[in-house]
């Protein structure tokens, strides 16, 4: 079983430059709705169809709500925006498709940067931003902080879905004033 | 043991097998006429306390009423549950393979194929016709289609004999399809064979160890009556115990009518005091079988906590350097090893509160169902994210070589993700996703994942899971099978050899899948998908280990695309991570219906 | 069984459930032994095919009609001989056998000879 390359981030370091690439690409888009909810997933890293330890794939999931993944700004416009966007900041665009379905159409746009974090926009039934890691070492839960959500997600709210990594409640050093995020960011943006 | 020919089953009636199914269901509404009479007319009635009283009256009228229900509860669990239900399935399983049959033996028989052999394993063989017209360079059309030549037109025609002698392998061409439709036909027979014994089972099990029937009036009634009602309060315990053990022939179909025939209290005394008989059934609703297997899981770690405090104590008492304390110490990791994998999955899908776990997913959050775990071999673990009973799509993981309970974490996150890509696919429906780890896994690629036996052990396992499924979801919930690796051995065997409940197979880097056809799986060819990046070294599998590559063209079905990008040079299990999101999406679509 | 304190019956009453239970219990084995001919002439083409279920249908049919159906009607005739006879002269349960029936039987119930009762053990 190989390992990955070195990594360039621990998980635990991972999380604020996503975050970061996550709220940049939020700033390109414009009469932006905000997102719904935020997600923190990981996948197993692999290699040769083994699991290997102590490495992870984390991927941050930006969802839009159901009635602004329906709009053509959103599926649309914004993949249009963030294609110009991401290949403006040297990242290679990985995927470009779109698929045509009996009811509607999806999109999927991939650019990955050179530190290996990859940024997935895809239009589907919901339409969500994902931010993935690409293979880290795995970080114990104690370690991570916790990042405020970009895109007017409320930090440590229903929809700010971090929780098991941090089961007793987001840190007060860690998390930012709730109403500091707007729930929208129509009138800023 | 079934020895129906394929021409028997092509001319079985199934028609009449449901007919008599139906008569027996109308059969059982009869009778329960009487029952019903029995209630009204006699004991409520015409032998009611106003005209007969005293305390032999009230023992008849106890007796006439457990004579009653103790009929009900025959016609129930025998000619309903057993008969009526074993004639449906057995004649809807006959019927599918039937269909098979009308597709595949004119297909043999227009390519000139003869079917021989013995009934269990029949071969597909050139006929001697179609041996003189390959070795004359007189190739029938279909085959110069197939290896893309003009067909001669006559001896004279030099040219093209020329090309058919020096160039074209017509033998290997007709023999390969000889083998497709070969390993379509053992297919057909082995799901019917198994179908035919599993019905003949429900039916001879039913007769083994029937319940008593009340005793007779008349001198020790009274004694007897006992033991009879005695009998009765532990008669859901013997079925459930039985059912648990396998015994009782039942299809996870019949076991679902049984569970939902029982009251409420037995249902939860069940739960409650056995949970062993109940977590791990097959046709147990999901949240019932979660509860079960909950505690069941509390109870195993408490036990090898016990069981690591006695060995440690024993230990202390031992010569560091003997043979014994080794042993034992290899014992007390091994109990160590176990007690850290149980306690790890109940943390992952356990609060700390003690409350089920949500899955981190988009809305709605879906709960984590336990449906079954171990810790022989390299571990078990069957985990739902979100109820499968109630989803209207279903898409169950197989995983492949080196799954095991140790990392159940990295599998559970796998199913997670494939469960959240179906939600954000498909808002509108409701989405679970099951990895099913309810099988040995191979430890090692060389040799174990090179071995069938491993797909073998698994194959009536995930058979009984998928109809189990069946049983407990809604009517109309889309099935998918998805297998990983040697995962998709595992699904492959079990399609071709036992039958599953799926609308959909998926093979996800697949070394092959026990049969060199989409047709053999028993499954519409048109939702068989298979995908293997350019990268993925298992395309090298050699076709005698596990057949042909199901992402080939050869084998039929779909293919779809996945994208490479792992670190090193083996792209084998990138097929989930953040460098395929085209085969994400696909699989996303082909899980919720949208392919 | 204990001595009744209470004792009152309307023997007509019970003469009529005593009836229902022989009309029930006759036409339960009518209707088994019906079931029982269906069953066997679907098993019939089952097992010349040589599949397993056709045996397994066959005997399932057969055990159904002479275990199961049989046995609750079976209970339905004792329980009814054994009111007949409790019309007749009280008794109580302790003290019956199908013998008992038989003798009081005479011609209330001819159908159901004294033949009958050998055929009704007395355990």
């Amino acid at each position: 079983m190989d390992n990955p390359p070195e990594p360039r981030y621990t998980q635990a370091e991972a999380y604020a430059p996503m975050e970061a690439a996550a709220a940049d690409a939020v700033t390109a888009l414009p009469d932006f709705p905000g997102f719904k909810e935020r997600i923190w997933t990981e996948m197993p890293a692999t290699s040769g169809g083994i699991d290997v330890p102590g490495f992870t794939i984390v991927e941050i999931t930006y969802v839009f709500s159901l009635p602004d993944s329906g709009t053509p700004l959103v599926r649309e416009t914004y993949v249009d925006v963030l294609r110009e966007h991401w290949s403006s900041l040297g990242y290679t665009i990985f995927r470009d498709a779109v698929k045509e379905k009996p009811d509607r159409t999806d999109r999927s746009l991939v650019a990955t940067r050179p530190d290996g974090i990859s940024l997935w926009y895809w239009v589907s039934g919901y339409t969500v931003l994902r931010v993935q890691s690409g293979p880290v070492t795995a970080s114990d839960h104690e370690a991570i902080e916790h990042v405020p959500p970009t895109g007017g997600v409320r930090p440590g709210g229903r929809f700010d879905k971090v929780g098991k990594y941090f089961p007793d409640g987001i840190p007060a050093d860690g998390a930012v004033d709730p109403f500091d995020s707007p729930d929208s960011y129509e009138d800023v943006l | 043991m079934s020895e129906l020919t394929w021409e028997h089953l092509r001319d079985l009636d199934c028609g009449a097998i449901r007919t008599l199914g139906d008569t027996w269901k109308a059969y059982v509404e009869q009778q329960l006429a009487h029952t019903e009479r029995l209630r009204t007319e006699v004991i409520e009635g015409h032998l009611s306390a106003e005209h007969f009283e005293s305390d032999t009256a009230t023992q008849v009228r106890e007796q006439i009423g457990m004579t009653a229900d103790r009929y009900e509860d025959d016609l129930s669990d025998y000619a309903s549950t057993r008969i009526a239900t074993t004639l449906f399935e057995v004649a809807d399983a006959f019927e599918k393979e039937q269909n098979e049959l009308k597709e595949l033996v004119p297909l043999i028989e227009q390519h000139d194929f003869e079917i021989e052999g013995p009934r269990s394993e029949y071969d597909v063989n050139l006929s001697g016709d179609l041996h003189q017209a390959i070795l004359t360079l007189n190739p029938p059309q279909w085959l110069c289609d197939m290896c893309g030549v003009q067909k001669p037109d006559g001896f004279w025609d030099l040219d093209t004999i020329k090309v058919l002698f020096n160039g074209v392998d017509l033998y290997g061409t007709a023999i390969g399809l000889a083998g497709q439709y070969q390993d379509w036909l053992r297919a057909v027979m082995s799901r019917a064979h198994d179908a035919d014994d599993e019905a003949a089972a429900a039916l001879s099990e039913m007769r083994e160890n029937p319940t008593e029937l009340p005793p007779r009036l008349g001198a020790t009634y009274d004694d007897l009556v006992d033991d009879y009602k005695e009998g009765v309060t532990e008669e859901v315990a013997g079925e459930a115990k039985a059912i648990a053990e396998g015994t009782s022939g039942m299809s996870p179909e019949q076991v679902n009518q049984w569970w939902e025939g029982l009251s409420e209290s037995e249902r939860q005394a069940l739960i409650e005091e056995h949970p062993e008989w109940v977590g791990p059934v097959d046709g147990i609703p999901t949240e019932s079988r979660d509860t079960a297997n909950r505690t069941l899981l509390d109870n195993d770690i408490d036990r090898l906590g016990t069981q690591i405090a006695a060995k440690e104590q024993a230990l202390q008492g031992m010569d560091p350097e003997s043979e014994e304390y080794e042993q034992a110490k290899e014992e007390l990791d091994g109990l160590k090893g176990d007690r850290d994998d149980l306690a790890n999955l109940q943390d992952r899908i356990t609060n700390d509160d003690g409350t089920p776990a949500l899955a981190e997913g988009p809305e709605p959050k879906q709960p984590y169902y336990l449906l079954g775990f171990g810790t022989q071999d390299s571990g078990r673990a069957i985990v739902s994210v979100g109820n499968p009973d109630t989803a209207d799509n279903v898409n169950t993981l197989v995983p492949g070589t080196t799954s095991n309970l140790t990392d159940v974490d990295g599998l559970i996150n796998r199913a997670e993700t494939m469960q959240s890509d179906a939600q954000l696919a498909a808002p509108g429906a409701s989405n679970a996703t099951v990895m099913w780890l309810g099988y040995d896994a191979p430890d090692t690629i060389v040799p174990e994942a090179m071995q069938e036996r491993w797909a073998d052990g698994a194959s009536n396992d995930l058979e009984r899971f998928t109809k189990g499924l069946d049983a407990t979801g809604q009517p109309n919930t889309n099935h998918t099978l998805t297998g990983h690796s040697y995962g998709t051995t595992v699904i492959g065997h079990a399609a071709s050899q036992d039958g599953v409940n799926a609308d959909n197979i998926v093979f996800v880097a697949s070394p092959g899948v026990g049969t060199d056809t989409a047709s053999a799986l028993g499954v519409d060819e048109d939702n068989v998908w298979s995908t293997t990046n350019s990268l993925d070294p298992i395309q090298l599998s050699p076709d005698f280990l596990h057949g042909a590559n199901p992402a080939g063209e050869d084998f039929g079905g779909n293919t779809f695309h996945s994208d490479t990008g792992a670190w090193n040079a083996n792209n084998h299990s990138t097929y989930w991570d953040d460098t395929n999101m085209a085969g994400r999406e696909t699989l996303a679509d082909i899980a919720t219906g949208q392919r | 069984m204990a001595g009744a304190d209470v004792f009152a019956m309307d023997p007509d009453e019970v003469r009529k459930s005593v009836e229902i239970l022989f009309e029930i219990e006759s036409e339960v084995d009518e209707q088994a032994s019906a079931i029982a001919t269906s069953n066997a002439e679907t098993a019939g083409p089952l097992k010349e095919a040589e599949t397993a279920l056709g045996p397994a249908l066959e005997a399932a049919g057969e055990w159904w009609q002479g275990e199961r159906a049989f046995g609750f009607g079976s209970l339905l005739g004792n329980t009814g001989e054994y009111l007949a006879v409790c019309a007749e002269e009280a008794v109580e349960v302790d003290d019956y056998n199908a013998g008992t029936f038989a003798s009081v039987a005479g011609d209330l119930y001819p159908e159901r000879a004294n033949a009958n009762a050998d055929a009704r053990p007395d355990w």
